[in-house]
């Protein structure tokens, strides 16, 4: 009887493989005209309309323009299509940046607000420029992504806010050591092509470790030994460096930043 | 697939609520197939459940149930290869392919016989009789003892 259970099975089995190699034979990507990353594409559509439908947009062009001109002048200067980055302004109280799949930057209004300089701006839009250009956001695809996908499907598309929670929190959520390390020097390689001081990374992230802002330091550890590591590596890195935005440009977008996270 | 008639098997006739039951182990996985999509999970727990209440029952029962169970596992191992194929396609850590569909197709073969052998054996249990699977009828046999 054993013997008949086993034979059974490999008969089975090979007939699942055979069936398999049989299907594998066609061309089905040229038959149905699709290309390799057509799901890929849709997928990540998908995502970021359920991460943005959590997302409030900022459209003060006090606000936004600023930003853009900063983006602009760093993707020129590193030889980036500016054109490639999808940016958004997100009008929100928590201290945030983070850089999603499909190429979006989101930068919340209550971080543009607490940085002092453009300078610190602009190592910010680097070090998340850096995640988007290293492909490190592929690598951070995770169950817990999945997961809200899922949910969000189940919940017949309902259920959006809590998936989109979901999805805010994870992409915003650490990465690596390692690729935070990685995304930290690329940045100052930017900030050095583009001839901002990229000193301010290290001062930004090192006052947010003296504000104590709970939410960008739990997503973003091990500040102060990273703000040390970019300080060792922009030493080398010497003056003269430019001012992208006019004092009053910079003046009136950081304080309507601020003026809405008191409201 | 074979069809038995009861006395092959077991000499004593089930009863309405033996019948019953054993169909029922069958039905619930057709059940938590369309209510657990798209994890492909559901089906296996139900059964699973399903399999340790009719422990203690008839032979007939306990054999459609062990059946039942059996017949899920390759469906579930096969149903979560493609799930998580597509949550890795959806997400950009792999790109499509020719072989992403052989393999889905195949799979989709695989679902609609078992959907309609799952029916047969669910009507044949009803009935009284044995419906035997290629493979699952067999292993079902070794596993359980009278």
């Amino acid at each position: 009887m054993k013997k008949k259970a086993i034979l059974q099975s490999i008969c089975s089995l090979l007939l699942f493989c055979l069936m398999f190699f049989l299907l594998s034979r066609v061309d089905w990507l040229r038959l149905f005209q699709l290309s390799p990353t057509a799901i890929t594409d849709k997928g990540r559509e998908v995502l970021w309309t359920i991460c943005e439908s959590g997302l409030e947009k900022e459209h003060s062009p006090h606000i936004t323009q600023p930003v853009d001109s900063l983006l602009r002048h760093l993707c020129q200067s590193n030889g980036i299509e500016r054109e490639s980055i999808h940016l958004v302004i997100a009008r929100e109280k928590e201290v945030n940046a983070f850089a999603y799949i499909g190429n979006h930057l989101v930068i919340h209004t209550a971080l543009i607000g607490k940085c002092r300089n453009e300078q610190e701006l602009c190592g910010v839009i680097c070090h998340e420029l850096a995640h988007i250009q290293k492909g490190h956001i592929k690598q951070k695809v995770s169950f817990s992504l999945a997961l809200s996908s899922v949910l969000y499907f189940l919940s017949g598309g309902q259920d959006s806010g809590a998936a989109a929670n979901i999805i805010q929190h994870v992409s915003s959520a650490a990465f690596s050591r390692d690729l935070e390390a990685e995304a930290d020097l690329t940045a100052v390689l930017y900030m050095k092509e583009a001839r901002i001081n990229p000193m301010g990374l290290a001062t930004f992230l090192e006052e947010m470790e003296s504000y104590g802002v709970l939410e960008y330091l739990m997503e973003h550890p091990d500040t102060q030994k990273r703000a040390a590591n970019i300080r060792k590596e922009a030493q080398g890195i010497h003056p003269p460096f430019i001012q992208v935005l006019n004092p009053n440009t910079w003046q009136k977008m950081t304080d309507e930043c601020r003026q809405q996270g008191l409201q | 697939m074979e069809h038995t008639e009861i006395h092959h098997l077991g000499n004593v006739l089930p009863c309405e609520e033996e019948k019953e039951l054993a169909s029922s182990s069958y039905l619930m996985s057709l059940i938590a197939i369309i209510v657990g999509l798209p994890m492909p999970i559901i089906n296996l727990i139900a059964t699973g459940i399903f399999f340790v209440l009719a422990r203690k029952k008839s032979f007939f029962v306990r054999w459609h149930c062990t059946q039942a169970l059996l017949s899920q596992i390759p469906l579930f191992v096969i149903n979560n290869i493609l799930f998580w194929w597509t949550i890795h396609l959806l997400f950009g850590a792999i790109e499509l392919s020719s072989l992403y569909f052989s393999y889905l197709f195949l799979v989709l073969l695989y679902n609609t016989i078992d959907f309609i052998a799952t029916v047969r054996c669910a009507v044949s249990s009803r009935q009284g009789s044995y419906f035997r699977w290629y493979v699952f009828g067999t292993i079902t046999d070794i596993i359980c003892k009278k």
